[in-house]
């Protein structure tokens, strides 16, 4: 039998739909307040960037936000210095995983040299309002507040040395120039957030 | 299909060809372990190699799961995915398990695929994620562990991005089974 006539077709049978922000929506539950590692409360809305904001969903025992960690500080400590509003949260239940508790984050925030907020979703419902589903993923908002870009830090996690597209870099820098975005959506693979009940 | 999964497979042992038979002999224990068959390697599939790897396989319907050693949960579903498998193995339910661990950690995926007694050779993915989940399935963000009934067709009928259970896949895998004995 020729590989032609058993064409792999990966058709989906299945009609749910993703429930993840779409491209052009505004950021949901901008005013909720979350508790920073700093002991200070911060929202989406009150770290709001003069070109645009960057929501990083993270937290501390994932191996790819590990993995990811040094460039996610990086990078949010570098164009929040530039004019984008920078805030990480941490949905993960502690209870499920002691690694994601307040204490930990604090100590994780410090050591990586975090100049942004890290912030607690206590209920993980802000989490669930963007349709958020792995750590560390990203939603860049521009500077009228709309999803210009949602997905991946780049395109290799745990192989730097080998990364062939910064989507986040390369969408931060269209956001402060005011360019389209050319990849406005990518995947990746990440650990489940581990939504409290 | 066979003869096609057959080199699929081969092209995936390549890192470990069986040595050219020796001239001396073949009389001393080290010659004899020499002439021993190794065990093949991990079978890798990136976004493009997927799709017919899967097409190829034997099975008439497929159970695969995406998993990887630093995932917890994926970890712990393990041992419900193999006993699945074997259950329903003679009624054409075939396991492709696809590691997702960095490339560094390819010997602890491998040891833990051993300890469960998972199916060997085992599928470990490479290249870049985005192109590799959509090539997959449309639906998935890329969450894991992430699992999929593929039918004779090689058709996503159900899809999961969390850990499954024996419940779960119960009643998918009867009908996609059915009374055929395959």
């Amino acid at each position: 039998m020729k590989l032609a006539t058993i064409a792999f077709a990966l058709t989906t049978l299945l009609t749910a739909g993703a429930s993840a922000l779409a491209l052009g929506e505004r950021a949901p539950m901008r005013t909720h307040r979350m508790r920073g590692v700093d002991g200070q409360m911060a929202s989406v809305a009150s770290v709001a960037g003069r070109h645009g904001t960057l929501v990083i969903f993270t937290c501390n025992h994932c191996p790819w936000a590990q993995a990811w960690e040094s460039r996610i500080t990086e990078l949010g400590n570098t164009y929040r210095d530039r004019g984008v509003g920078v805030i990480a949260i941490n949905p993960n239940d502690p209870v499920q995983f002691p690694a994601d508790g307040y204490e930990q984050m604090q100590r994780r925030a410090e050591a990586a040299g975090m100049r942004f907020p890290y912030v607690v979703d206590e209920t993980s419902n802000v989490a669930r309002a963007y349709g958020a589903t792995r750590t560390p993923e990203v939603f860049l908002f521009d500077r009228r507040g709309r999803l210009v870009y949602h997905g991946a830090i780049d395109d290799n996690a745990h192989q730097p040395e080998q990364i062939q597209h910064h989507y986040l870099r390369d969408a931060l820098e269209a956001v402060i120039a005011g360019r389209a975005i050319a990849e406005g959506e990518t995947r990746f693979l990440g650990c489940s957030i581990k939504f409290r009940e | 299909m066979r003869a096609l999964f057959a080199s699929i497979l081969l092209a995936g042992c390549g890192a470990e060809a069986a040595p050219a038979a020796p001239h001396e002999p073949a009389a001393s224990p080290v010659l004899e372990a020499r002439e021993e068959a190794p065990e093949p390697d991990w079978i890798d599939v990136d976004a493009a190699s997927v799709g017919p790897a899967l097409a190829a396989h034997p099975a008439r319907v497929l159970m695969v799961n995406v998993w990887s050693t630093w995932c917890e949960p994926c970890v712990e579903e393990m041992p419900t995915l193999v006993r699945v498998a074997r259950a329903h193995e003679a009624r054409g339910l075939g396991l492709v398990l696809i590691a997702a661990d960095a490339p560094s950690n390819r010997g602890a995926a491998r040891a833990f695929l051993r300890e469960q007694g998972a199916p060997w050779p085992s599928w470990f993915k490479v290249g870049s994620d985005d192109p590799f989940i959509r090539a997959l399935h449309a639906e998935w963000s890329g969450g894991l562990p992430a699992t999929l009934l593929l039918d004779e067709r090689r058709r996503v009928t159900h899809f999961w991005e969390a850990p499954v259970t024996e419940d779960d896949l119960r009643a998918p895998l009867e009908r996609l089974l059915g009374g055929d004995e395959g």
